[in-house]
Protein backbone atom coordinates (compact mmCIF):
# COMPACT_ATOMS: atom_id res chain seq x y z
CA UNK A 1 0.00 0.00 0.00
CA UNK A 2 2.83 2.05 0.96
CA UNK A 3 4.09 1.92 -2.57
CA UNK A 4 0.85 2.61 -4.11
CA UNK A 5 1.02 5.58 -2.23
CA UNK A 6 4.66 7.08 -2.94
CA UNK A 7 3.75 5.86 -7.15
CA UNK A 8 0.33 7.67 -6.90
CA UNK A 9 2.64 11.16 -5.56
CA UNK A 10 5.32 10.72 -7.82
CA UNK A 11 2.97 10.98 -10.75
CA UNK A 12 3.17 14.62 -12.11
CA UNK A 13 1.72 13.97 -16.10
CA UNK A 14 4.10 17.47 -16.16
CA UNK A 15 7.28 15.06 -16.93
CA UNK A 16 8.35 12.17 -18.40
CA UNK A 17 8.16 9.20 -17.38
CA UNK A 18 11.67 8.79 -16.88
CA UNK A 19 12.46 11.06 -14.68
CA UNK A 20 11.65 10.45 -11.35
CA UNK A 21 12.54 14.15 -9.67
CA UNK A 22 10.79 15.70 -7.05
CA UNK A 23 8.94 18.88 -8.75
CA UNK A 24 11.17 22.25 -8.55
CA UNK A 25 9.99 24.55 -6.41
CA UNK A 26 8.93 27.89 -7.36
CA UNK A 27 12.17 29.80 -5.35
CA UNK A 28 14.47 27.97 -8.73
CA UNK A 29 12.85 28.55 -11.34
CA UNK A 30 12.78 27.83 -14.78
CA UNK A 31 12.75 30.96 -16.03
CA UNK A 32 10.07 33.71 -17.36
CA UNK A 33 7.83 32.55 -19.84
CA UNK A 34 7.28 35.02 -22.25
CA UNK A 35 4.01 35.65 -24.32
CA UNK A 36 4.09 33.79 -27.85
CA UNK A 37 2.57 36.64 -29.83
CA UNK A 38 3.31 40.20 -28.95
CA UNK A 39 2.20 43.24 -31.10
CA UNK A 40 4.94 45.52 -29.54
CA UNK A 41 8.15 43.56 -30.45
CA UNK A 42 9.85 45.73 -32.06
CA UNK A 43 8.15 48.81 -30.48
CA UNK A 44 10.93 51.69 -29.48
CA UNK A 45 10.53 53.34 -25.99
CA UNK A 46 8.51 50.10 -24.92
CA UNK A 47 9.59 50.53 -21.21
CA UNK A 48 8.45 54.37 -21.08
CA UNK A 49 4.79 53.19 -22.68
CA UNK A 50 4.86 50.13 -20.74
CA UNK A 51 5.18 52.15 -17.45
CA UNK A 52 2.41 54.05 -18.83
CA UNK A 53 0.35 51.43 -19.47
CA UNK A 54 0.69 50.27 -15.88
CA UNK A 55 -0.15 53.78 -14.51
CA UNK A 56 -3.19 53.63 -16.62
CA UNK A 57 -4.02 50.43 -14.87
CA UNK A 58 -4.05 48.63 -18.29
CA UNK A 59 -1.91 45.99 -16.84
CA UNK A 60 -2.22 43.17 -19.67
CA UNK A 61 -0.70 45.79 -22.17
CA UNK A 62 1.94 46.98 -19.87
CA UNK A 63 3.33 43.45 -19.55
CA UNK A 64 3.27 43.13 -23.01
CA UNK A 65 4.92 46.41 -23.32
CA UNK A 66 7.71 45.42 -20.96
CA UNK A 67 8.52 42.44 -21.90
CA UNK A 68 9.11 43.61 -25.18
CA UNK A 69 11.73 46.38 -23.91
CA UNK A 70 12.87 42.95 -22.25
CA UNK A 71 13.83 41.24 -25.44
CA UNK A 72 15.18 44.20 -26.73
CA UNK A 73 17.91 44.78 -24.10
CA UNK A 74 17.65 41.49 -21.56
CA UNK A 75 19.91 43.43 -19.27
CA UNK A 76 17.70 45.79 -18.19
CA UNK A 77 17.25 45.63 -14.55
CA UNK A 78 14.59 48.48 -14.49
CA UNK A 79 12.65 46.57 -17.03
CA UNK A 80 12.75 43.22 -15.01
CA UNK A 81 11.72 45.07 -11.99
CA UNK A 82 8.68 46.83 -12.60
CA UNK A 83 7.57 43.46 -15.24
CA UNK A 84 7.51 41.79 -11.70
CA UNK A 85 5.90 44.18 -9.80
CA UNK A 86 2.97 44.35 -12.59
CA UNK A 87 2.48 40.92 -13.31
CA UNK A 88 1.72 40.59 -8.99
CA UNK A 89 -0.67 43.40 -9.75
CA UNK A 90 -2.35 41.45 -12.72
CA UNK A 91 -2.26 38.42 -10.73
CA UNK A 92 0.68 36.12 -11.83
CA UNK A 93 2.53 35.53 -9.03
CA UNK A 94 4.83 33.00 -10.88
CA UNK A 95 5.48 35.37 -13.40
CA UNK A 96 6.26 37.82 -10.60
CA UNK A 97 8.92 35.69 -8.88
CA UNK A 98 10.93 34.53 -12.23
CA UNK A 99 11.07 38.74 -13.51
CA UNK A 100 11.98 39.98 -9.79
CA UNK A 101 14.40 37.18 -9.44
CA UNK A 102 15.87 38.04 -12.62
CA UNK A 103 16.17 41.79 -11.66
CA UNK A 104 18.15 40.84 -8.65
CA UNK A 105 20.53 38.79 -10.35
CA UNK A 106 21.61 41.83 -12.17
CA UNK A 107 21.14 43.90 -9.53
CA UNK A 108 21.39 42.27 -5.81
CA UNK A 109 20.49 45.56 -3.90
CA UNK A 110 17.60 46.37 -5.52
CA UNK A 111 15.25 47.19 -2.54
CA UNK A 112 12.08 47.34 -4.17
CA UNK A 113 12.29 44.09 -5.55
CA UNK A 114 13.53 42.27 -2.46
CA UNK A 115 10.04 43.63 -0.51
CA UNK A 116 8.40 42.72 -3.91
CA UNK A 117 9.73 39.26 -3.69
CA UNK A 118 9.43 39.19 -0.10
CA UNK A 119 5.53 39.67 -0.94
CA UNK A 120 5.40 37.33 -3.42
CA UNK A 121 6.71 34.22 -1.66
CA UNK A 122 5.00 35.22 1.54
CA UNK A 123 1.17 34.71 -0.88
CA UNK A 124 2.80 31.28 -2.02
CA UNK A 125 3.45 30.15 1.15
CA UNK A 126 7.40 29.82 1.13
CA UNK A 127 7.99 31.30 4.53
CA UNK A 128 11.75 30.55 4.42
CA UNK A 129 11.94 32.67 1.12
CA UNK A 130 10.51 35.09 2.19
CA UNK A 131 12.42 35.94 5.43
CA UNK A 132 15.54 35.49 3.06
CA UNK A 133 14.17 38.13 1.31
CA UNK A 134 13.36 40.56 4.00
CA UNK A 135 16.98 40.20 5.49
CA UNK A 136 18.53 40.72 2.37
CA UNK A 137 16.16 44.33 2.44
CA UNK A 138 17.79 45.01 5.75
CA UNK A 139 21.43 44.00 4.41
CA UNK A 140 21.26 46.29 1.80
CA UNK A 141 19.35 49.01 3.31
CA UNK A 142 21.81 52.27 4.63
CA UNK A 143 20.09 53.38 7.50
CA UNK A 144 19.40 49.99 9.06
CA UNK A 145 22.44 47.40 7.89
CA UNK A 146 24.08 47.85 10.91
CA UNK A 147 21.88 45.78 12.63
CA UNK A 148 22.72 42.88 11.44
CA UNK A 149 24.50 40.10 13.11
CA UNK A 150 25.53 36.83 12.10
CA UNK A 151 24.56 34.47 15.27
CA UNK A 152 21.32 35.39 16.99
CA UNK A 153 21.31 31.73 18.76
CA UNK A 154 18.81 29.05 18.46
CA UNK A 155 15.38 30.99 17.03
CA UNK A 156 13.56 30.28 13.95
CA UNK A 157 14.39 32.21 10.69
CA UNK A 158 10.92 34.10 11.11
CA UNK A 159 11.66 35.35 14.58
CA UNK A 160 15.51 36.08 13.31
CA UNK A 161 14.32 38.89 10.60
CA UNK A 162 11.32 39.72 12.62
CA UNK A 163 13.55 40.82 15.55
CA UNK A 164 15.72 42.95 13.29
CA UNK A 165 12.75 44.65 11.54
CA UNK A 166 11.16 45.67 15.18
CA UNK A 167 14.92 47.25 16.02
CA UNK A 168 14.84 49.23 12.68
CA UNK A 169 11.58 50.40 13.43
CA UNK A 170 12.96 51.65 17.12
CA UNK A 171 15.39 53.81 15.32
CA UNK A 172 12.99 55.27 13.64
CA UNK A 173 11.89 58.38 16.07
CA UNK A 174 10.69 60.76 14.45
CA UNK A 175 8.84 59.67 11.69
CA UNK A 176 7.72 56.68 9.57
CA UNK A 177 9.36 54.86 7.22
CA UNK A 178 6.84 53.17 5.27
CA UNK A 179 9.03 50.57 3.62
CA UNK A 180 9.87 49.13 6.89
CA UNK A 181 6.45 49.07 8.23
CA UNK A 182 5.55 47.04 4.75
CA UNK A 183 8.10 44.44 5.67
CA UNK A 184 7.07 44.21 9.05
CA UNK A 185 3.35 43.84 7.76
CA UNK A 186 4.82 41.05 5.70
CA UNK A 187 6.25 39.73 8.97
CA UNK A 188 3.70 39.91 10.85
CA UNK A 189 1.23 38.14 8.03
CA UNK A 190 4.14 35.18 7.93
CA UNK A 191 3.71 34.55 12.20
CA UNK A 192 -0.65 35.33 11.65
CA UNK A 193 -0.12 38.56 13.71
CA UNK A 194 -2.48 39.63 12.02
CA UNK A 195 -3.19 42.73 14.16
CA UNK A 196 -0.01 44.04 14.71
CA UNK A 197 0.04 43.48 10.80
CA UNK A 198 -3.30 45.44 10.36
CA UNK A 199 -0.95 48.05 12.75
CA UNK A 200 1.62 48.09 9.77
CA UNK A 201 0.52 48.89 6.92
CA UNK A 202 -1.85 51.34 8.84
CA UNK A 203 1.70 53.34 10.10
CA UNK A 204 2.39 53.10 6.41
CA UNK A 205 -0.63 54.43 5.00
CA UNK A 206 -0.34 57.14 7.52
CA UNK A 207 2.59 58.35 5.47
CA UNK A 208 1.23 57.81 1.89
CA UNK A 209 -2.56 57.34 2.21
CA UNK A 210 -2.56 57.34 -2.32
CA UNK A 211 -0.46 53.81 -2.41
CA UNK A 212 -3.08 51.52 -3.55
CA UNK A 213 -0.82 48.71 -3.21
CA UNK A 214 -0.15 49.19 0.62
CA UNK A 215 -4.57 49.71 1.23
CA UNK A 216 -4.38 46.24 -0.66
CA UNK A 217 -1.73 44.59 1.52
CA UNK A 218 -4.37 46.17 4.63
CA UNK A 219 -7.07 44.55 2.93
CA UNK A 220 -5.35 41.19 2.60
CA UNK A 221 -4.26 41.39 6.23
CA UNK A 222 -7.65 41.69 7.45
CA UNK A 223 -9.22 39.05 5.20
CA UNK A 224 -6.74 36.68 6.39
CA UNK A 225 -7.36 38.09 9.93
CA UNK A 226 -10.80 36.98 9.40
CA UNK A 227 -12.05 40.90 8.96
CA UNK A 228 -13.45 40.05 5.98
CA UNK A 229 -15.93 43.49 5.95
CA UNK A 230 -12.66 45.27 6.93
CA UNK A 231 -11.41 44.14 3.74
CA UNK A 232 -13.59 44.98 1.39
CA UNK A 233 -13.23 48.78 2.55
CA UNK A 234 -9.69 48.68 2.20
CA UNK A 235 -10.48 47.06 -1.30
CA UNK A 236 -12.29 49.50 -2.05
CA UNK A 237 -10.15 52.51 -1.63
CA UNK A 238 -7.32 50.33 -3.25
CA UNK A 239 -9.46 49.91 -6.42
CA UNK A 240 -10.71 53.76 -6.53
CA UNK A 241 -7.27 54.70 -6.67
CA UNK A 242 -6.28 52.01 -9.58
CA UNK A 243 -9.28 50.55 -11.34
CA UNK A 244 -7.10 48.04 -13.31
CA UNK A 245 -5.83 46.85 -10.05
CA UNK A 246 -6.67 43.24 -10.97
CA UNK A 247 -4.81 41.51 -7.74
CA UNK A 248 -7.46 43.79 -5.70
CA UNK A 249 -10.43 42.93 -7.47
CA UNK A 250 -9.72 39.26 -6.98
CA UNK A 251 -8.92 39.83 -3.54
CA UNK A 252 -12.45 41.56 -3.83
CA UNK A 253 -14.21 38.50 -4.37
CA UNK A 254 -12.74 36.48 -2.11
CA UNK A 255 -13.75 38.17 0.47
CA UNK A 256 -17.33 38.45 -0.92
CA UNK A 257 -17.00 34.56 -0.80
CA UNK A 258 -16.46 34.92 3.04
CA UNK A 259 -19.18 36.95 3.42
CA UNK A 260 -21.48 34.68 1.49
CA UNK A 261 -22.31 37.03 -1.79
CA UNK A 262 -21.06 34.56 -4.14
CA UNK A 263 -22.65 36.81 -6.84
CA UNK A 264 -21.17 39.80 -6.10
CA UNK A 265 -18.01 37.37 -5.70
CA UNK A 266 -18.57 36.09 -9.33
CA UNK A 267 -19.18 39.91 -10.39
CA UNK A 268 -16.11 41.00 -9.33
CA UNK A 269 -13.87 37.66 -10.55
CA UNK A 270 -15.57 38.21 -14.26
CA UNK A 271 -14.95 41.96 -13.56
CA UNK A 272 -11.13 40.79 -13.36
CA UNK A 273 -11.15 38.38 -16.38
CA UNK A 274 -12.82 40.75 -18.46
CA UNK A 275 -10.05 43.18 -17.80
CA UNK A 276 -7.52 41.77 -18.84
CA UNK A 277 -8.98 39.64 -21.81
CA UNK A 278 -10.43 43.15 -23.30
CA UNK A 279 -6.83 44.57 -22.81
CA UNK A 280 -4.72 43.03 -25.64
CA UNK A 281 -7.21 40.36 -26.98
CA UNK A 282 -5.22 37.60 -25.25
CA UNK A 283 -5.72 34.16 -25.13
CA UNK A 284 -6.78 32.41 -22.15
CA UNK A 285 -2.99 31.91 -21.27
CA UNK A 286 -3.01 35.25 -20.45
CA UNK A 287 -5.76 35.59 -18.26
CA UNK A 288 -5.31 34.73 -14.01
CA UNK A 289 -5.39 31.06 -13.18
CA UNK A 290 -5.73 32.00 -9.77
CA UNK A 291 -9.06 34.16 -10.58
CA UNK A 292 -10.51 31.49 -12.52
CA UNK A 293 -9.86 29.19 -9.67
CA UNK A 294 -11.39 31.29 -7.68
CA UNK A 295 -14.28 31.99 -10.18
CA UNK A 296 -15.13 28.19 -10.20
CA UNK A 297 -14.93 28.43 -5.89
CA UNK A 298 -17.68 31.17 -6.24
CA UNK A 299 -19.95 29.53 -8.62
CA UNK A 300 -19.47 25.81 -7.16
CA UNK A 301 -21.42 27.45 -4.59
CA UNK A 302 -24.13 28.52 -6.06
CA UNK A 303 -25.84 25.66 -7.39
CA UNK A 304 -26.26 26.49 -11.17
CA UNK A 305 -24.24 23.25 -12.58
CA UNK A 306 -24.57 24.66 -15.92
CA UNK A 307 -22.96 27.64 -15.27
CA UNK A 308 -19.92 25.57 -13.53
CA UNK A 309 -19.21 23.39 -16.48
CA UNK A 310 -19.33 26.87 -18.22
CA UNK A 311 -16.71 28.18 -15.67
CA UNK A 312 -14.90 25.17 -15.89
CA UNK A 313 -14.41 25.39 -19.74
CA UNK A 314 -13.81 28.86 -19.71
CA UNK A 315 -16.39 30.23 -21.56
CA UNK A 316 -16.42 34.28 -20.19
CA UNK A 317 -18.79 35.55 -23.05
CA UNK A 318 -21.57 33.12 -21.15
CA UNK A 319 -20.58 33.69 -17.77
CA UNK A 320 -20.33 37.61 -18.32
CA UNK A 321 -23.73 37.16 -19.94
CA UNK A 322 -25.56 35.22 -17.01
CA UNK A 323 -24.18 37.38 -14.47
CA UNK A 324 -24.58 40.77 -16.96
CA UNK A 325 -21.17 41.74 -16.72
CA UNK A 326 -20.58 44.14 -19.40
CA UNK A 327 -17.47 46.22 -19.84
CA UNK A 328 -16.68 49.04 -17.48
CA UNK B 1 -34.25 12.51 -46.71
CA UNK B 2 -36.21 15.66 -46.62
CA UNK B 3 -35.61 18.09 -43.14
CA UNK B 4 -38.00 19.71 -41.94
CA UNK B 5 -37.38 22.33 -39.81
CA UNK B 6 -38.87 21.83 -36.16
CA UNK B 7 -39.33 25.25 -34.09
CA UNK B 8 -40.11 23.62 -31.02
CA UNK B 9 -36.92 21.25 -30.20
CA UNK B 10 -33.65 22.63 -30.61
CA UNK B 11 -30.09 20.68 -29.89
CA UNK B 12 -28.52 21.14 -26.60
CA UNK B 13 -25.55 18.65 -26.99
CA UNK B 14 -24.10 15.93 -29.55
CA UNK B 15 -21.28 13.88 -29.18
CA UNK B 16 -20.18 10.41 -30.47
CA UNK B 17 -17.22 8.03 -30.12
CA UNK B 18 -15.81 5.14 -29.17
CA UNK B 19 -16.07 3.57 -25.54
CA UNK B 20 -13.76 0.66 -24.29
CA UNK B 21 -10.61 1.53 -26.76
CA UNK B 22 -8.10 -1.34 -25.14
CA UNK B 23 -4.28 -0.52 -25.41
CA UNK B 24 -1.12 -2.12 -24.27
CA UNK B 25 2.03 -0.17 -24.82
CA UNK B 26 5.46 -1.67 -24.31
CA UNK B 27 9.24 0.51 -23.98
CA UNK B 28 11.75 -0.89 -23.57
CA UNK B 29 15.32 0.49 -22.82
CA UNK B 30 18.11 -2.34 -23.34
CA UNK B 31 16.72 -4.59 -20.91
CA UNK B 32 14.53 -2.73 -19.15
CA UNK B 33 10.67 -3.03 -20.06
CA UNK B 34 8.02 -0.50 -19.24
CA UNK B 35 4.62 -1.42 -19.67
CA UNK B 36 1.29 0.24 -19.59
CA UNK B 37 -2.29 -1.35 -20.51
CA UNK B 38 -5.47 1.49 -20.63
CA UNK B 39 -9.14 1.63 -21.66
CA UNK B 40 -10.31 4.87 -23.40
CA UNK B 41 -13.68 6.35 -24.01
CA UNK B 42 -12.89 9.12 -26.30
CA UNK B 43 -16.17 11.82 -27.63
CA UNK B 44 -16.02 14.34 -29.61
CA UNK B 45 -18.18 16.66 -31.02
CA UNK B 46 -18.39 18.25 -34.63
CA UNK B 47 -20.01 21.68 -35.36
CA UNK B 48 -22.40 20.81 -37.54
CA UNK B 49 -25.21 18.60 -36.85
CA UNK B 50 -26.24 17.50 -40.94
CA UNK B 51 -25.62 14.09 -39.56
CA UNK B 52 -28.25 13.93 -37.06
CA UNK B 53 -30.81 15.40 -39.16
CA UNK B 54 -30.02 14.89 -42.27
CA UNK B 55 -28.16 11.90 -42.39
CA UNK B 56 -25.58 13.29 -44.05
CA UNK B 57 -22.49 11.42 -43.20
CA UNK B 58 -19.36 13.91 -44.65
CA UNK B 59 -18.41 15.47 -41.80
CA UNK B 60 -18.70 12.23 -40.09
CA UNK B 61 -15.37 10.76 -38.71
CA UNK B 62 -16.06 6.93 -38.20
CA UNK B 63 -15.81 6.04 -34.43
CA UNK B 64 -13.65 2.70 -36.34
CA UNK B 65 -11.18 5.35 -37.28
CA UNK B 66 -11.72 7.15 -33.67
CA UNK B 67 -10.16 3.54 -32.50
CA UNK B 68 -7.58 3.30 -35.42
CA UNK B 69 -6.12 6.60 -33.75
CA UNK B 70 -6.16 5.64 -30.19
CA UNK B 71 -3.92 2.57 -31.61
CA UNK B 72 -1.66 4.97 -33.67
CA UNK B 73 -1.18 7.73 -31.29
CA UNK B 74 0.21 5.20 -28.96
CA UNK B 75 3.20 4.06 -31.66
CA UNK B 76 3.11 7.55 -32.58
CA UNK B 77 3.61 9.37 -29.44
CA UNK B 78 4.06 6.88 -27.33
CA UNK B 79 2.47 6.33 -23.70
CA UNK B 80 4.10 7.86 -20.82
CA UNK B 81 0.71 8.46 -18.57
CA UNK B 82 -2.49 8.28 -19.12
CA UNK B 83 -3.19 11.69 -18.75
CA UNK B 84 -0.40 12.75 -21.37
CA UNK B 85 -1.81 10.06 -23.78
CA UNK B 86 -5.54 12.07 -23.07
CA UNK B 87 -4.10 14.57 -23.38
CA UNK B 88 -2.51 13.90 -27.06
CA UNK B 89 -5.50 12.54 -28.29
CA UNK B 90 -7.37 15.42 -27.33
CA UNK B 91 -5.15 17.91 -29.11
CA UNK B 92 -5.34 15.47 -32.01
CA UNK B 93 -8.80 15.65 -32.70
CA UNK B 94 -9.18 19.34 -31.97
CA UNK B 95 -6.19 20.02 -34.43
CA UNK B 96 -6.49 17.28 -37.26
CA UNK B 97 -9.74 18.71 -38.10
CA UNK B 98 -11.47 22.49 -38.77
CA UNK B 99 -14.59 21.08 -37.57
CA UNK B 100 -14.37 19.40 -34.28
CA UNK B 101 -15.36 21.79 -31.44
CA UNK B 102 -14.96 19.66 -28.51
CA UNK B 103 -13.03 16.23 -27.64
CA UNK B 104 -13.34 14.60 -24.37
CA UNK B 105 -11.07 11.43 -23.68
CA UNK B 106 -11.96 9.06 -20.01
CA UNK B 107 -8.59 6.77 -19.61
CA UNK B 108 -8.59 4.01 -16.98
CA UNK B 109 -4.95 2.39 -16.71
CA UNK B 110 -4.80 -1.29 -15.59
CA UNK B 111 -3.05 -2.02 -12.37
CA UNK B 112 -0.09 -3.94 -13.51
CA UNK B 113 3.40 -3.84 -10.74
CA UNK B 114 6.51 -4.72 -11.50
CA UNK B 115 7.36 -8.19 -10.08
CA UNK B 116 9.75 -7.39 -7.05
CA UNK B 117 11.86 -9.76 -4.81
CA UNK B 118 13.55 -8.37 -1.78
CA UNK B 119 13.34 -4.87 -2.85
CA UNK B 120 15.39 -5.58 -6.39
CA UNK B 121 12.74 -5.10 -9.05
CA UNK B 122 12.56 -7.33 -11.78
CA UNK B 123 13.26 -6.09 -15.49
CA UNK B 124 10.03 -7.51 -17.50
CA UNK B 125 8.14 -9.47 -15.36
CA UNK B 126 4.27 -7.57 -13.87
CA UNK B 127 1.96 -8.80 -12.14
CA UNK B 128 -1.70 -7.47 -12.01
CA UNK B 129 -2.55 -5.88 -8.12
CA UNK B 130 -5.91 -4.15 -8.45
CA UNK B 131 -5.51 -2.58 -5.31
CA UNK B 132 -6.84 0.50 -6.49
CA UNK B 133 -7.60 1.71 -9.90
CA UNK B 134 -5.96 4.85 -11.63
CA UNK B 135 -7.66 7.19 -13.89
CA UNK B 136 -8.67 10.34 -15.70
CA UNK B 137 -10.47 12.60 -17.75
CA UNK B 138 -9.37 15.06 -20.01
CA UNK B 139 -11.84 17.60 -22.01
CA UNK B 140 -10.82 20.24 -24.41
CA UNK B 141 -13.02 23.21 -26.34
CA UNK B 142 -11.46 24.14 -29.50
CA UNK B 143 -9.19 27.10 -28.83
CA UNK B 144 -9.39 26.27 -25.03
CA UNK B 145 -7.06 24.58 -22.46
CA UNK B 146 -7.61 21.20 -21.67
CA UNK B 147 -9.13 20.58 -18.58
CA UNK B 148 -7.85 17.86 -16.30
CA UNK B 149 -9.16 15.36 -13.43
CA UNK B 150 -7.04 12.38 -12.25
CA UNK B 151 -8.07 9.93 -9.90
CA UNK B 152 -8.23 6.91 -8.11
CA UNK B 153 -11.35 3.81 -7.40
CA UNK B 154 -11.67 0.90 -6.12
CA UNK B 155 -9.66 1.08 -3.49
CA UNK B 156 -10.91 -1.47 -1.08
CA UNK B 157 -9.85 -1.02 2.03
CA UNK B 158 -11.17 -2.09 6.01
CA UNK B 159 -10.49 -1.68 9.78
CA UNK B 160 -11.63 -4.10 11.80
CA UNK B 161 -11.92 -2.05 15.00
CA UNK B 162 -11.50 1.62 15.95
CA UNK B 163 -14.26 2.40 14.63
CA UNK B 164 -17.99 3.58 15.92
CA UNK B 165 -21.17 5.96 15.43
CA UNK B 166 -22.93 7.14 18.03
CA UNK B 167 -24.49 10.43 19.28
CA UNK B 168 -26.53 10.63 16.08
CA UNK B 169 -30.43 12.00 15.68
CA UNK B 170 -33.05 9.98 16.52
CA UNK B 171 -36.02 10.07 15.34
CA UNK B 172 -39.54 8.34 14.88
CA UNK B 173 -38.01 6.18 12.22
CA UNK B 174 -34.73 5.38 13.95
CA UNK B 175 -33.88 1.61 15.18
CA UNK B 176 -30.39 1.57 14.48
CA UNK B 177 -28.15 0.96 17.73
CA UNK B 178 -25.06 2.79 18.72
CA UNK B 179 -22.26 1.50 18.91
CA UNK B 180 -18.11 1.79 20.06
CA UNK B 181 -16.65 -0.55 17.98
CA UNK B 182 -17.78 -1.90 15.00
CA UNK B 183 -15.75 -3.68 11.55
CA UNK B 184 -15.51 -0.70 8.73
CA UNK B 185 -15.48 -1.15 5.37
CA UNK B 186 -15.39 1.57 2.18
CA UNK B 187 -14.05 1.84 -1.44
CA UNK B 188 -12.48 4.79 -1.85
CA UNK B 189 -13.08 7.20 -5.38
CA UNK B 190 -11.36 10.31 -5.42
CA UNK B 191 -11.38 12.52 -8.06
CA UNK B 192 -9.19 16.00 -7.70
CA UNK B 193 -8.50 18.49 -10.68
CA UNK B 194 -4.78 20.00 -11.98
CA UNK B 195 -4.90 23.50 -12.34
CA UNK B 196 -2.77 23.50 -15.30
CA UNK B 197 -0.75 26.76 -15.99
CA UNK B 198 2.19 27.28 -18.30
CA UNK B 199 4.75 27.62 -15.86
CA UNK B 200 5.88 24.72 -13.65
CA UNK B 201 3.42 24.82 -10.42
CA UNK B 202 3.78 21.91 -8.23
CA UNK B 203 0.64 22.99 -6.05
CA UNK B 204 -1.09 21.92 -9.40
CA UNK B 205 -4.41 19.97 -7.40
CA UNK B 206 -7.03 22.47 -6.99
CA UNK B 207 -10.02 20.48 -6.25
CA UNK B 208 -10.47 17.00 -4.53
CA UNK B 209 -13.92 14.86 -4.26
CA UNK B 210 -13.90 11.88 -2.22
CA UNK B 211 -16.86 9.30 -2.23
CA UNK B 212 -17.21 6.72 0.24
CA UNK B 213 -19.80 4.50 0.58
CA UNK B 214 -20.07 2.35 3.54
CA UNK B 215 -19.80 -1.19 3.01
CA UNK B 216 -21.63 -3.12 5.87
CA UNK B 217 -20.57 -5.69 7.72
CA UNK B 218 -23.15 -7.26 10.19
CA UNK B 219 -23.21 -9.61 12.91
CA UNK B 220 -24.98 -12.70 12.54
CA UNK B 221 -26.78 -13.30 15.22
CA UNK B 222 -26.59 -17.00 16.26
CA UNK B 223 -28.33 -16.80 19.11
CA UNK B 224 -31.60 -19.10 17.74
CA UNK B 225 -28.89 -21.75 17.18
CA UNK B 226 -27.64 -22.02 20.50
CA UNK B 227 -24.43 -20.24 20.04
CA UNK B 228 -22.98 -16.95 21.34
CA UNK B 229 -21.40 -15.06 18.09
CA UNK B 230 -18.80 -12.20 19.73
CA UNK B 231 -18.51 -10.28 16.96
CA UNK B 232 -16.56 -13.09 15.26
CA UNK B 233 -18.69 -14.03 12.08
CA UNK B 234 -19.99 -11.49 9.74
CA UNK B 235 -22.80 -11.32 6.99
CA UNK B 236 -21.07 -9.14 4.40
CA UNK B 237 -24.22 -7.01 2.77
CA UNK B 238 -23.87 -5.41 -0.27
CA UNK B 239 -26.45 -3.22 -0.98
CA UNK B 240 -27.94 -1.16 0.28
CA UNK B 241 -24.55 0.52 1.10
CA UNK B 242 -23.71 3.97 3.08
CA UNK B 243 -22.57 6.66 0.39
CA UNK B 244 -20.05 9.79 1.47
CA UNK B 245 -19.07 12.48 -0.28
CA UNK B 246 -17.12 15.76 0.26
CA UNK B 247 -15.13 17.91 -2.26
CA UNK B 248 -12.54 19.95 -0.93
CA UNK B 249 -10.84 22.95 -2.06
CA UNK B 250 -7.63 24.79 -0.98
CA UNK B 251 -8.70 28.11 1.35
CA UNK B 252 -8.60 31.13 -0.71
CA UNK B 253 -6.03 33.59 0.97
CA UNK B 254 -5.63 37.03 0.30
CA UNK B 255 -2.58 37.93 -1.34
CA UNK B 256 -0.67 41.40 -0.78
Amino acid sequence: MQAEWEELARRNWLEESDSQQKPIPPSVSPGYYFSTTNPFRDQPNAFIEGQEKARQGDLNAAVLLLEAAILQDPNDAEAWQMLGTTQAENENEQAAIASLQRCLELRPNNLQALMALAVSFTNSGLLREACDALRRWIRHNHRYRHLVQDSRGPTSPLQDVLLLFQEAALLNVDGVDPDLQTGLGVLYNLSSEFDKAVEAFSAALSVRPQDYLLWNRLGATLANGNRSQEAVEAYSRALELQPGFIRSRYNLGISCINLGAHREAVSNFLTALNQQRRSQSCSQQQMSANIWAALRIAISMMDRPELFQAANMGDLDLLMAAFQVGDL
Amino acid sequence: MAYVGNQNVEFVRTGYGKNAVKVMFIKRQGRHHYLIELNANVEITLKSRKDYLTGDNSDIIPTDTIKNTVHALAKIKGVNTIEQFSLDLCHHFLTSFNHVLRAKVYMEEAPWKRLNKNGVEHAHAFIYSPEACRFCDVEQNLGGTPVVHSGVKDMKVLKTTQSGFEGFLRDRFTTLQETKDRVFCTTVYSRWRYNKVQDVDFDAVEEIEIVMPNQHYFTIDMTKMGLNNKDEVFLPLDSPSGNITGTVCRKQRARL
